[in-house]
Protein backbone atom coordinates (compact mmCIF):
# COMPACT_ATOMS: atom_id res chain seq x y z
CA UNK A 1 0.00 0.00 0.00
CA UNK A 2 1.76 3.07 -1.22
CA UNK A 3 -0.73 5.18 0.67
CA UNK A 4 0.67 3.71 3.82
CA UNK A 5 3.95 5.54 3.32
CA UNK A 6 2.41 8.90 4.04
CA UNK A 7 0.68 7.53 7.08
CA UNK A 8 3.91 6.00 8.20
CA UNK A 9 5.77 9.27 7.82
CA UNK A 10 3.09 11.03 9.87
CA UNK A 11 3.24 8.35 12.51
CA UNK A 12 6.99 8.48 12.52
CA UNK A 13 6.87 12.17 13.31
CA UNK A 14 5.06 11.31 16.51
CA UNK A 15 7.18 8.37 17.58
CA UNK A 16 9.25 10.43 19.96
CA UNK A 17 6.16 11.60 21.77
CA UNK A 18 4.79 8.09 21.75
CA UNK A 19 7.96 6.78 23.30
CA UNK A 20 7.36 9.12 26.18
CA UNK A 21 4.27 7.05 26.87
CA UNK A 22 6.49 4.27 28.10
CA UNK A 23 7.54 6.19 31.13
CA UNK A 24 5.31 9.14 31.75
CA UNK A 25 1.86 10.64 31.66
CA UNK A 26 1.76 12.04 28.17
CA UNK A 27 0.67 9.47 25.64
CA UNK A 28 0.51 10.84 22.12
CA UNK A 29 -0.04 14.45 21.17
CA UNK A 30 -2.40 15.34 18.38
CA UNK A 31 -1.05 15.56 14.86
CA UNK A 32 -2.01 18.54 12.77
CA UNK A 33 -4.04 18.19 9.65
CA UNK A 34 -5.24 14.62 9.61
CA UNK A 35 -7.85 14.69 12.31
CA UNK A 36 -6.05 12.04 14.30
CA UNK A 37 -6.01 12.91 17.96
CA UNK A 38 -5.34 11.09 21.12
CA UNK A 39 -5.93 12.32 24.58
CA UNK A 40 -2.87 13.64 26.37
CA UNK A 41 -3.30 11.40 29.36
CA UNK A 42 -4.83 7.95 29.27
CA UNK A 43 -6.14 6.50 32.55
CA UNK A 44 -5.49 3.01 31.14
CA UNK A 45 -1.79 3.75 30.72
CA UNK A 46 -0.56 2.41 34.10
CA UNK A 47 -2.35 -0.93 33.60
CA UNK A 48 -1.21 -1.29 29.98
CA UNK A 49 2.33 -0.40 30.99
CA UNK A 50 2.19 -3.08 33.67
CA UNK A 51 0.85 -5.53 31.10
CA UNK A 52 3.85 -5.23 28.78
CA UNK A 53 6.25 -6.97 31.15
CA UNK A 54 3.72 -9.02 33.13
CA UNK A 55 4.28 -12.34 31.31
CA UNK A 56 7.99 -12.12 32.08
CA UNK A 57 7.95 -10.75 35.62
CA UNK A 58 4.96 -12.50 37.19
CA UNK A 59 5.08 -15.85 38.93
CA UNK A 60 1.90 -17.80 38.25
CA UNK A 61 0.33 -21.00 37.02
CA UNK A 62 -3.10 -21.60 35.57
CA UNK A 63 -5.21 -23.49 33.15
CA UNK A 64 -6.77 -21.73 30.23
CA UNK A 65 -9.15 -22.60 27.45
CA UNK A 66 -8.21 -21.67 23.91
CA UNK A 67 -10.68 -21.58 21.03
CA UNK A 68 -10.07 -20.70 17.39
CA UNK A 69 -12.53 -20.46 14.53
CA UNK A 70 -11.57 -19.83 10.94
CA UNK A 71 -13.41 -19.87 7.65
CA UNK A 72 -11.00 -20.31 4.79
CA UNK A 73 -11.67 -21.51 1.29
CA UNK A 74 -15.30 -22.00 2.25
CA UNK A 75 -14.38 -24.42 5.01
CA UNK A 76 -15.28 -23.58 8.61
CA UNK A 77 -12.82 -25.00 11.06
CA UNK A 78 -12.93 -24.92 14.85
CA UNK A 79 -10.40 -25.87 17.45
CA UNK A 80 -10.72 -25.85 21.23
CA UNK A 81 -8.30 -27.12 23.81
CA UNK A 82 -7.18 -26.60 27.36
CA UNK A 83 -3.62 -25.87 28.39
CA UNK A 84 -1.60 -25.32 31.52
CA UNK A 85 0.63 -22.26 31.58
CA UNK A 86 3.39 -21.61 34.10
CA UNK A 87 5.90 -18.80 34.55
CA UNK A 88 8.52 -18.21 37.23
CA UNK A 89 8.78 -14.42 36.93
CA UNK A 90 12.35 -14.50 35.67
CA UNK A 91 11.65 -15.29 32.02
CA UNK A 92 11.09 -19.04 32.20
CA UNK A 93 7.74 -20.32 31.01
CA UNK A 94 5.97 -23.52 30.02
CA UNK A 95 2.78 -24.18 28.10
CA UNK A 96 1.37 -27.70 28.00
CA UNK A 97 -1.74 -28.71 26.11
CA UNK A 98 -3.60 -31.02 28.47
CA UNK A 99 -7.01 -31.54 26.95
CA UNK A 100 -8.50 -31.47 23.46
CA UNK A 101 -12.07 -30.18 23.55
CA UNK A 102 -13.04 -30.23 19.89
CA UNK A 103 -13.23 -33.17 17.55
CA UNK A 104 -9.91 -34.07 15.97
CA UNK A 105 -9.26 -37.21 13.99
CA UNK A 106 -5.96 -37.76 15.78
CA UNK A 107 -5.86 -35.87 19.09
CA UNK A 108 -2.74 -37.67 20.28
CA UNK A 109 -0.63 -36.45 17.38
CA UNK A 110 -2.11 -33.00 17.86
CA UNK A 111 -1.15 -33.04 21.53
CA UNK A 112 2.42 -34.03 20.79
CA UNK A 113 2.74 -31.48 18.00
CA UNK A 114 1.49 -28.74 20.31
CA UNK A 115 4.66 -29.15 22.35
CA UNK A 116 6.67 -28.02 19.36
CA UNK A 117 4.71 -24.75 19.32
CA UNK A 118 5.12 -24.00 23.01
CA UNK A 119 7.45 -21.05 22.54
CA UNK A 120 5.30 -19.43 19.88
CA UNK A 121 2.18 -19.83 21.98
CA UNK A 122 3.57 -17.98 24.96
CA UNK A 123 5.37 -15.26 23.05
CA UNK A 124 3.16 -14.48 20.08
CA UNK A 125 -0.17 -16.32 19.84
CA UNK A 126 -2.42 -14.37 22.20
CA UNK A 127 -3.22 -10.71 22.62
CA UNK A 128 -0.51 -8.78 24.42
CA UNK A 129 0.70 -5.22 24.49
CA UNK A 130 4.15 -5.94 23.09
CA UNK A 131 5.36 -2.41 22.50
CA UNK A 132 3.58 0.46 24.22
CA UNK A 133 4.67 3.19 21.79
CA UNK A 134 3.63 1.22 18.71
CA UNK A 135 0.43 0.19 20.49
CA UNK A 136 -0.70 3.76 21.08
CA UNK A 137 0.21 4.82 17.55
CA UNK A 138 -1.81 2.06 15.94
CA UNK A 139 -4.64 1.42 18.40
CA UNK A 140 -7.31 3.01 20.52
CA UNK A 141 -7.89 1.48 23.95
CA UNK A 142 -11.34 2.00 25.43
CA UNK A 143 -12.13 1.29 29.06
CA UNK A 144 -15.39 -0.67 29.05
CA UNK A 145 -15.94 0.39 32.65
CA UNK A 146 -16.63 -3.12 33.83
CA UNK A 147 -14.66 -5.16 36.31
CA UNK A 148 -15.06 -8.89 35.78
CA UNK A 149 -14.00 -11.92 37.80
CA UNK A 150 -11.94 -14.41 35.83
CA UNK A 151 -10.52 -17.45 37.57
CA UNK A 152 -11.12 -15.68 40.86
CA UNK A 153 -9.18 -12.57 39.86
CA UNK A 154 -10.50 -9.05 39.42
CA UNK A 155 -9.93 -7.87 35.87
CA UNK A 156 -10.54 -4.61 34.05
CA UNK A 157 -12.13 -5.00 30.63
CA UNK A 158 -10.92 -2.90 27.73
CA UNK A 159 -11.65 -2.82 24.03
CA UNK A 160 -8.70 -2.43 21.69
CA UNK A 161 -9.38 -1.26 18.17
CA UNK A 162 -6.92 -0.64 15.37
CA UNK A 163 -6.58 2.78 13.78
CA UNK A 164 -6.44 1.05 10.42
CA UNK A 165 -9.35 -0.54 8.56
CA UNK A 166 -9.63 -4.27 8.21
CA UNK A 167 -7.50 -5.04 11.25
CA UNK A 168 -8.69 -7.21 14.14
CA UNK A 169 -10.17 -5.87 17.37
CA UNK A 170 -9.73 -7.30 20.84
CA UNK A 171 -11.83 -7.35 23.98
CA UNK A 172 -9.43 -8.14 26.78
CA UNK A 173 -9.59 -8.55 30.53
CA UNK A 174 -6.45 -7.47 32.38
CA UNK A 175 -5.71 -8.64 35.90
CA UNK A 176 -5.66 -5.36 37.84
CA UNK A 177 -2.93 -6.58 40.18
CA UNK A 178 -0.43 -8.07 37.73
CA UNK A 179 -1.47 -6.72 34.31
CA UNK A 180 -1.67 -10.25 32.88
CA UNK A 181 -4.20 -10.84 30.14
CA UNK A 182 -6.62 -13.37 31.63
CA UNK A 183 -9.10 -13.27 28.77
CA UNK A 184 -8.88 -12.08 25.19
CA UNK A 185 -11.46 -12.26 22.44
CA UNK A 186 -10.24 -11.44 18.95
CA UNK A 187 -12.63 -10.43 16.19
CA UNK A 188 -11.59 -10.01 12.59
CA UNK A 189 -12.11 -6.96 10.39
CA UNK A 190 -15.69 -8.07 9.75
CA UNK A 191 -16.52 -8.37 13.46
CA UNK A 192 -16.47 -12.16 13.51
CA UNK A 193 -14.88 -13.82 16.54
CA UNK A 194 -11.83 -15.80 15.44
CA UNK A 195 -9.95 -16.56 18.63
CA UNK A 196 -10.60 -16.65 22.36
CA UNK A 197 -8.36 -17.40 25.32
CA UNK A 198 -9.59 -17.46 28.90
CA UNK A 199 -8.04 -18.55 32.17
CA UNK A 200 -10.15 -21.07 34.11
CA UNK A 201 -7.85 -21.33 37.12
CA UNK A 202 -5.11 -19.01 38.35
CA UNK A 203 -2.59 -19.61 41.10
CA UNK A 204 -0.35 -16.64 42.01
CA UNK A 205 1.83 -18.75 44.33
CA UNK A 206 2.23 -22.10 42.61
CA UNK A 207 4.60 -24.96 43.29
CA UNK A 208 6.76 -24.88 40.16
CA UNK A 209 9.27 -27.50 41.21
CA UNK A 210 8.12 -30.06 38.63
CA UNK A 211 7.69 -27.71 35.71
CA UNK A 212 9.69 -28.45 32.57
CA UNK A 213 10.55 -25.00 31.28
CA UNK A 214 10.56 -24.21 27.59
CA UNK A 215 13.89 -24.55 25.84
CA UNK A 216 14.21 -22.91 22.40
CA UNK A 217 14.96 -25.38 19.62
CA UNK A 218 17.32 -22.93 17.94
CA UNK A 219 18.65 -20.19 20.21
CA UNK A 220 18.47 -16.61 18.98
CA UNK A 221 21.22 -14.03 19.37
CA UNK A 222 19.66 -10.59 19.78
CA UNK A 223 20.87 -7.71 17.62
CA UNK A 224 20.94 -4.05 18.59
CA UNK A 225 18.37 -2.31 16.39
CA UNK A 226 19.91 1.09 17.07
CA UNK A 227 23.27 -0.09 15.73
CA UNK A 228 24.55 -1.09 12.29
CA UNK A 229 22.99 -4.48 11.59
CA UNK A 230 25.42 -5.27 8.75
CA UNK A 231 28.37 -4.86 11.09
CA UNK A 232 26.75 -6.98 13.79
CA UNK A 233 25.83 -9.79 11.43
CA UNK A 234 28.83 -9.74 9.12
CA UNK A 235 26.90 -9.58 5.86
CA UNK A 236 24.44 -7.27 4.17
CA UNK A 237 21.08 -7.25 5.93
CA UNK A 238 17.95 -6.67 3.88
CA UNK A 239 16.25 -3.87 5.80
CA UNK A 240 12.68 -3.03 4.75
CA UNK A 241 11.90 0.68 4.74
CA UNK A 242 8.19 0.46 4.00
CA UNK A 243 6.18 -1.38 6.62
CA UNK A 244 2.47 -2.19 6.74
CA UNK A 245 0.31 0.54 8.28
CA UNK A 246 0.95 0.90 11.99
CA UNK A 247 3.93 -1.44 12.19
CA UNK A 248 7.28 -0.45 13.70
CA UNK A 249 10.60 -2.29 14.02
CA UNK A 250 10.54 -4.27 17.25
CA UNK A 251 13.37 -6.80 17.48
CA UNK A 252 16.16 -8.33 15.43
CA UNK A 253 18.19 -11.47 15.98
CA UNK A 254 20.33 -14.02 14.24
CA UNK A 255 19.54 -17.71 14.13
CA UNK A 256 21.96 -20.41 13.12
CA UNK A 257 20.52 -23.61 11.75
CA UNK A 258 22.01 -26.90 12.94
CA UNK A 259 23.67 -27.16 9.51
CA UNK A 260 25.43 -23.85 10.09
CA UNK A 261 23.39 -21.60 7.82
CA UNK A 262 22.70 -18.24 9.36
CA UNK A 263 19.41 -16.34 9.23
CA UNK A 264 18.51 -12.80 10.17
CA UNK A 265 15.16 -12.55 11.92
CA UNK A 266 13.59 -9.09 11.96
CA UNK A 267 10.34 -8.70 13.87
CA UNK A 268 7.95 -5.80 13.55
CA UNK A 269 4.85 -5.02 15.55
CA UNK A 270 1.88 -2.70 15.60
CA UNK A 271 2.06 -2.99 19.37
CA UNK A 272 -0.06 -6.15 19.41
CA UNK A 273 0.57 -8.37 16.39
CA UNK A 274 4.05 -9.52 15.40
CA UNK A 275 5.25 -9.63 11.80
CA UNK A 276 8.30 -11.71 10.94
CA UNK A 277 10.85 -11.26 8.16
CA UNK A 278 13.61 -13.85 7.86
CA UNK A 279 16.37 -14.00 5.30
CA UNK A 280 19.37 -16.24 4.96
CA UNK A 281 22.93 -15.24 4.29
CA UNK A 282 23.71 -17.95 1.78
CA UNK A 283 23.45 -17.34 -1.93
CA UNK A 284 20.75 -19.65 -3.21
CA UNK A 285 20.67 -21.29 -6.63
CA UNK A 286 18.30 -19.87 -9.20
CA UNK A 287 14.87 -21.42 -8.91
CA UNK A 288 12.75 -21.38 -12.05
CA UNK A 289 9.26 -19.94 -11.76
CA UNK A 290 6.86 -22.69 -10.85
CA UNK A 291 3.27 -23.09 -12.03
CA UNK A 292 1.94 -23.39 -8.48
CA UNK A 293 -0.49 -20.50 -8.74
CA UNK A 294 -1.39 -17.36 -10.62
CA UNK A 295 1.53 -15.11 -11.47
CA UNK A 296 1.71 -11.34 -11.36
CA UNK A 297 3.63 -9.21 -13.88
CA UNK A 298 7.25 -8.51 -13.08
CA UNK A 299 10.51 -6.97 -14.11
CA UNK A 300 12.40 -9.40 -11.92
CA UNK A 301 15.89 -10.71 -12.43
CA UNK A 302 15.90 -14.43 -13.02
CA UNK A 303 15.62 -16.23 -9.70
CA UNK A 304 13.70 -13.59 -7.74
CA UNK A 305 10.58 -15.61 -7.07
CA UNK A 306 8.15 -15.11 -4.20
CA UNK A 307 5.23 -17.36 -3.35
CA UNK A 308 2.32 -15.73 -1.57
CA UNK A 309 -0.39 -17.67 0.23
CA UNK A 310 -2.56 -17.45 3.30
CA UNK A 311 -3.09 -19.83 6.17
CA UNK A 312 -6.18 -18.54 7.91
CA UNK A 313 -5.50 -14.95 8.97
CA UNK A 314 -1.78 -15.22 8.29
CA UNK A 315 -0.19 -14.10 5.03
CA UNK A 316 2.90 -16.13 4.24
CA UNK A 317 5.53 -15.19 1.66
CA UNK A 318 8.51 -17.38 0.91
CA UNK A 319 10.99 -17.58 -1.89
CA UNK A 320 14.25 -16.08 -3.10
CA UNK A 321 15.28 -12.45 -3.38
CA UNK A 322 18.66 -11.23 -4.60
CA UNK A 323 20.18 -14.57 -3.75
CA UNK A 324 18.74 -14.75 -0.24
CA UNK A 325 16.09 -17.19 0.88
CA UNK A 326 13.34 -15.05 2.41
CA UNK A 327 10.30 -15.75 4.56
CA UNK A 328 7.76 -13.21 5.77
CA UNK A 329 4.68 -13.87 7.90
CA UNK A 330 2.12 -11.54 9.37
CA UNK A 331 -1.55 -10.97 9.98
CA UNK A 332 -1.83 -8.30 7.32
CA UNK A 333 -2.66 -8.16 3.62
CA UNK A 334 -0.41 -9.58 0.92
CA UNK A 335 0.15 -6.26 -0.88
CA UNK A 336 1.56 -4.68 2.28
CA UNK A 337 3.81 -7.67 2.80
CA UNK A 338 5.06 -7.52 -0.79
CA UNK A 339 5.70 -3.79 -0.39
CA UNK A 340 7.79 -4.59 2.67
CA UNK A 341 9.92 -7.05 0.69
CA UNK A 342 10.22 -4.72 -2.28
CA UNK A 343 11.43 -1.92 -0.02
CA UNK A 344 14.08 -4.25 1.38
CA UNK A 345 15.86 -4.39 -1.99
CA UNK A 346 15.38 -0.76 -3.04
CA UNK B 1 21.21 -29.20 33.25
CA UNK B 2 22.41 -28.13 29.82
CA UNK B 3 19.49 -26.53 27.95
CA UNK B 4 20.67 -27.92 24.62
CA UNK B 5 20.73 -31.44 26.02
CA UNK B 6 17.20 -31.02 27.43
CA UNK B 7 16.01 -29.73 24.12
CA UNK B 8 17.63 -32.53 22.14
CA UNK B 9 16.15 -35.13 24.47
CA UNK B 10 12.63 -33.68 24.21
CA UNK B 11 12.83 -33.31 20.43
CA UNK B 12 13.92 -36.95 20.11
CA UNK B 13 11.13 -38.05 22.42
CA UNK B 14 8.49 -36.17 20.45
CA UNK B 15 9.84 -37.46 17.15
CA UNK B 16 9.69 -41.05 18.41
CA UNK B 17 6.17 -40.52 19.71
CA UNK B 18 5.01 -39.16 16.36
CA UNK B 19 6.72 -42.00 14.51
CA UNK B 20 5.02 -44.51 16.76
CA UNK B 21 1.62 -42.91 16.13
CA UNK B 22 2.25 -43.12 12.40
CA UNK B 23 3.20 -46.78 12.67
CA UNK B 24 6.83 -46.13 11.86
CA UNK B 25 9.54 -47.76 13.89
CA UNK B 26 13.19 -46.93 13.99
CA UNK B 27 16.15 -49.02 15.05
CA UNK B 28 17.37 -48.29 18.52
CA UNK B 29 15.54 -46.42 21.23
CA UNK B 30 15.73 -43.17 23.11
CA UNK B 31 18.39 -43.18 25.78
CA UNK B 32 16.88 -42.74 29.21
CA UNK B 33 20.17 -41.56 30.64
CA UNK B 34 19.33 -37.90 30.24
CA UNK B 35 15.92 -38.21 31.89
CA UNK B 36 17.49 -40.14 34.76
CA UNK B 37 19.82 -37.24 35.45
CA UNK B 38 17.43 -34.35 34.73
CA UNK B 39 14.45 -33.84 37.04
CA UNK B 40 12.76 -31.37 34.72
CA UNK B 41 12.92 -33.73 31.76
CA UNK B 42 11.84 -36.67 33.88
CA UNK B 43 8.76 -34.72 34.98
CA UNK B 44 8.13 -33.62 31.41
CA UNK B 45 8.39 -37.22 30.14
CA UNK B 46 6.06 -38.52 32.82
CA UNK B 47 3.39 -35.97 32.00
CA UNK B 48 3.70 -36.52 28.28
CA UNK B 49 3.52 -40.29 28.71
CA UNK B 50 0.40 -39.95 30.87
CA UNK B 51 -1.30 -37.66 28.38
CA UNK B 52 -0.52 -39.84 25.39
CA UNK B 53 -1.61 -42.99 27.19
CA UNK B 54 -4.81 -41.38 28.46
CA UNK B 55 -5.81 -40.09 25.05
CA UNK B 56 -4.82 -43.27 23.25
CA UNK B 57 -6.94 -45.34 25.65
CA UNK B 58 -10.11 -43.45 24.78
CA UNK B 59 -12.60 -45.22 22.58
CA UNK B 60 -14.05 -43.10 19.79
CA UNK B 61 -17.68 -42.36 20.55
CA UNK B 62 -20.16 -42.35 17.70
CA UNK B 63 -23.07 -39.95 17.67
CA UNK B 64 -26.31 -41.72 18.62
CA UNK B 65 -28.66 -42.50 15.78
CA UNK B 66 -31.32 -40.38 17.52
CA UNK B 67 -29.19 -37.32 16.86
CA UNK B 68 -29.58 -37.74 13.11
CA UNK B 69 -33.33 -37.88 13.53
CA UNK B 70 -33.35 -34.85 15.79
CA UNK B 71 -31.33 -32.83 13.29
CA UNK B 72 -33.62 -33.89 10.45
CA UNK B 73 -36.65 -32.91 12.52
CA UNK B 74 -35.20 -29.49 13.19
CA UNK B 75 -34.43 -28.88 9.54
CA UNK B 76 -37.53 -30.32 7.90
CA UNK B 77 -40.94 -29.72 9.50
CA UNK B 78 -42.53 -33.00 10.39
CA UNK B 79 -39.52 -35.15 9.55
CA UNK B 80 -38.90 -37.79 12.17
CA UNK B 81 -42.35 -37.15 13.55
CA UNK B 82 -41.18 -34.37 15.86
CA UNK B 83 -41.30 -30.69 14.98
CA UNK B 84 -38.98 -28.09 16.47
CA UNK B 85 -41.26 -25.53 18.22
CA UNK B 86 -38.67 -22.78 18.03
CA UNK B 87 -38.02 -23.44 14.35
CA UNK B 88 -41.76 -23.44 13.65
CA UNK B 89 -42.26 -20.10 15.40
CA UNK B 90 -39.32 -18.61 13.53
CA UNK B 91 -40.62 -19.86 10.22
CA UNK B 92 -44.08 -18.38 10.84
CA UNK B 93 -42.67 -15.01 11.81
CA UNK B 94 -40.40 -14.87 8.79
CA UNK B 95 -43.28 -15.84 6.51
CA UNK B 96 -45.40 -13.03 7.96
CA UNK B 97 -42.86 -10.35 7.10
CA UNK B 98 -43.67 -8.22 4.04
CA UNK B 99 -41.60 -9.10 1.00
CA UNK B 100 -39.58 -6.40 -0.68
CA UNK B 101 -38.19 -6.70 -4.17
CA UNK B 102 -34.49 -5.94 -4.35
CA UNK B 103 -33.72 -3.27 -6.94
CA UNK B 104 -32.11 -4.62 -10.09
CA UNK B 105 -29.15 -2.28 -9.67
CA UNK B 106 -28.35 -4.08 -6.43
CA UNK B 107 -28.17 -7.38 -8.28
CA UNK B 108 -25.82 -5.84 -10.82
CA UNK B 109 -23.60 -4.23 -8.16
CA UNK B 110 -23.39 -7.43 -6.17
CA UNK B 111 -22.54 -9.41 -9.30
CA UNK B 112 -19.83 -6.91 -10.24
CA UNK B 113 -18.46 -6.89 -6.72
CA UNK B 114 -18.27 -10.66 -6.64
CA UNK B 115 -16.68 -10.87 -10.08
CA UNK B 116 -13.98 -8.27 -9.43
CA UNK B 117 -14.17 -6.52 -6.04
CA UNK B 118 -11.28 -4.11 -6.62
CA UNK B 119 -12.48 -2.93 -10.01
CA UNK B 120 -16.04 -2.54 -8.73
CA UNK B 121 -14.87 -0.37 -5.83
CA UNK B 122 -12.72 1.75 -8.13
CA UNK B 123 -15.61 2.35 -10.50
CA UNK B 124 -17.95 3.38 -7.69
CA UNK B 125 -15.45 5.74 -6.13
CA UNK B 126 -14.60 7.24 -9.52
CA UNK B 127 -18.27 8.12 -10.00
CA UNK B 128 -18.21 10.10 -6.77
CA UNK B 129 -15.23 12.22 -7.77
CA UNK B 130 -15.68 15.83 -8.86
CA UNK B 131 -14.97 16.40 -12.51
CA UNK B 132 -11.81 18.48 -12.75
CA UNK B 133 -11.82 21.55 -14.96
CA UNK B 134 -9.59 21.64 -18.03
CA UNK B 135 -6.22 23.06 -16.94
CA UNK B 136 -5.93 26.78 -17.64
CA UNK B 137 -2.65 26.34 -19.51
CA UNK B 138 -4.21 23.84 -21.91
CA UNK B 139 -7.17 26.09 -22.51
CA UNK B 140 -4.89 29.08 -23.26
CA UNK B 141 -2.82 27.01 -25.70
CA UNK B 142 -5.85 25.83 -27.58
CA UNK B 143 -7.25 29.33 -27.69
CA UNK B 144 -3.97 30.61 -29.15
CA UNK B 145 -4.19 28.02 -31.94
CA UNK B 146 -7.80 28.67 -32.70
CA UNK B 147 -7.55 32.46 -32.47
CA UNK B 148 -4.38 32.68 -34.53
CA UNK B 149 -4.76 35.13 -37.43
CA UNK B 150 -3.68 32.47 -39.92
CA UNK B 151 -6.14 29.88 -38.70
CA UNK B 152 -8.90 29.18 -41.18
CA UNK B 153 -12.12 30.74 -40.18
CA UNK B 154 -13.87 27.39 -40.42
CA UNK B 155 -11.44 25.94 -37.87
CA UNK B 156 -12.62 28.33 -35.22
CA UNK B 157 -16.06 26.91 -35.51
CA UNK B 158 -15.24 23.21 -36.05
CA UNK B 159 -12.00 22.53 -34.22
CA UNK B 160 -12.91 23.92 -30.85
CA UNK B 161 -15.47 21.22 -29.95
CA UNK B 162 -13.08 18.50 -31.18
CA UNK B 163 -10.17 19.82 -29.14
CA UNK B 164 -12.38 20.21 -26.12
CA UNK B 165 -13.43 16.58 -26.43
CA UNK B 166 -9.78 15.49 -26.75
CA UNK B 167 -8.85 17.48 -23.67
CA UNK B 168 -11.73 16.03 -21.67
CA UNK B 169 -10.74 12.50 -22.75
CA UNK B 170 -7.15 13.11 -21.70
CA UNK B 171 -8.26 14.40 -18.32
CA UNK B 172 -10.50 11.36 -17.82
CA UNK B 173 -7.66 9.03 -18.78
CA UNK B 174 -5.40 10.69 -16.21
CA UNK B 175 -8.03 10.20 -13.51
CA UNK B 176 -8.57 6.56 -14.43
CA UNK B 177 -4.85 5.87 -14.39
CA UNK B 178 -4.56 7.51 -11.02
CA UNK B 179 -7.27 5.37 -9.44
CA UNK B 180 -6.82 2.07 -11.23
CA UNK B 181 -6.39 -0.68 -8.67
CA UNK B 182 -3.66 -2.54 -10.55
CA UNK B 183 -0.04 -1.61 -10.10
CA UNK B 184 1.34 0.77 -12.71
CA UNK B 185 4.82 -0.66 -12.47
CA UNK B 186 5.61 -4.34 -12.04
CA UNK B 187 7.29 -5.70 -8.94
CA UNK B 188 11.02 -6.22 -9.20
CA UNK B 189 10.41 -9.90 -8.50
CA UNK B 190 8.12 -12.63 -9.74
CA UNK B 191 5.05 -13.15 -7.57
CA UNK B 192 3.24 -16.48 -7.55
CA UNK B 193 -0.05 -16.70 -5.70
CA UNK B 194 0.08 -20.17 -4.24
CA UNK B 195 2.30 -22.44 -2.24
CA UNK B 196 5.83 -23.09 -3.44
CA UNK B 197 6.72 -26.57 -4.67
CA UNK B 198 8.51 -27.14 -1.35
CA UNK B 199 7.38 -25.10 1.61
CA UNK B 200 9.83 -24.06 4.30
CA UNK B 201 9.25 -25.85 7.63
CA UNK B 202 10.06 -22.57 9.35
CA UNK B 203 7.25 -20.76 7.52
CA UNK B 204 4.62 -23.43 8.01
CA UNK B 205 5.70 -23.97 11.62
CA UNK B 206 5.18 -20.32 12.50
CA UNK B 207 1.86 -20.12 10.64
CA UNK B 208 0.67 -23.25 12.42
CA UNK B 209 1.57 -21.58 15.72
CA UNK B 210 -1.05 -18.94 15.05
CA UNK B 211 -3.75 -21.36 13.96
CA UNK B 212 -2.95 -24.44 15.99
CA UNK B 213 -2.14 -26.26 12.77
CA UNK B 214 -5.78 -26.91 11.97
CA UNK B 215 -5.79 -25.00 8.71
CA UNK B 216 -2.67 -26.47 7.20
CA UNK B 217 -3.76 -30.09 7.54
CA UNK B 218 -4.39 -31.46 4.09
CA UNK B 219 -4.20 -27.97 2.68
CA UNK B 220 -7.97 -27.88 2.21
CA UNK B 221 -8.51 -24.72 4.17
CA UNK B 222 -5.52 -22.88 2.80
CA UNK B 223 -6.55 -19.82 0.84
CA UNK B 224 -4.49 -18.95 -2.17
CA UNK B 225 -4.50 -15.69 -4.06
CA UNK B 226 -4.29 -12.00 -3.21
CA UNK B 227 -5.94 -10.96 0.03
Amino acid sequence: MRGGLQTRIMLGACIALATAACSGDVVVESKPGDGFEKVGSDPLLPLLELSVDAPWTTTYQGTRRVEARYVAGGVETELAYRETVSADGTGNFAVETVDVLSFLSDPTTFLVTQDLREGFFYRYRDFAVRDLGAFYLAHVAIDLGTDVQIAGRTCQEILVQSEFPGQPSFQVALDVETGLVLRSIETDGYGVEVQRMEFETFDPAPDLSGVAWFQPAIPEIALDLSGDLDAQVGFQVLSPSLLPDGYQPWKAATITEPGGREWVKQTYTDGVEPLFFFHSDAVQPVVPAGPSGSTAGTSAPLGDNLYVYAIGPVTVIEGHLRGHEVIALGKTDSDSMLDLLESAID
Amino acid sequence: MDAAACNAYRADWLELALDARAGRTRPGDLSAAHADACDACAAWTARRTDHVAALASLTPVSAPAELDEAVAAALVPGAGGRANPFGERLRHRLAALPRHQAPSVLDRLVAEELADPAAARARRFAGDLDRPAVPGALERRLRRVVDAPDAPASLRGRLWPVLSAVAATAAAAIILLAIRPDRETPRPFQVHYGRPPVSSPLATGLADGWTGGILAAGGEAVVEGPR
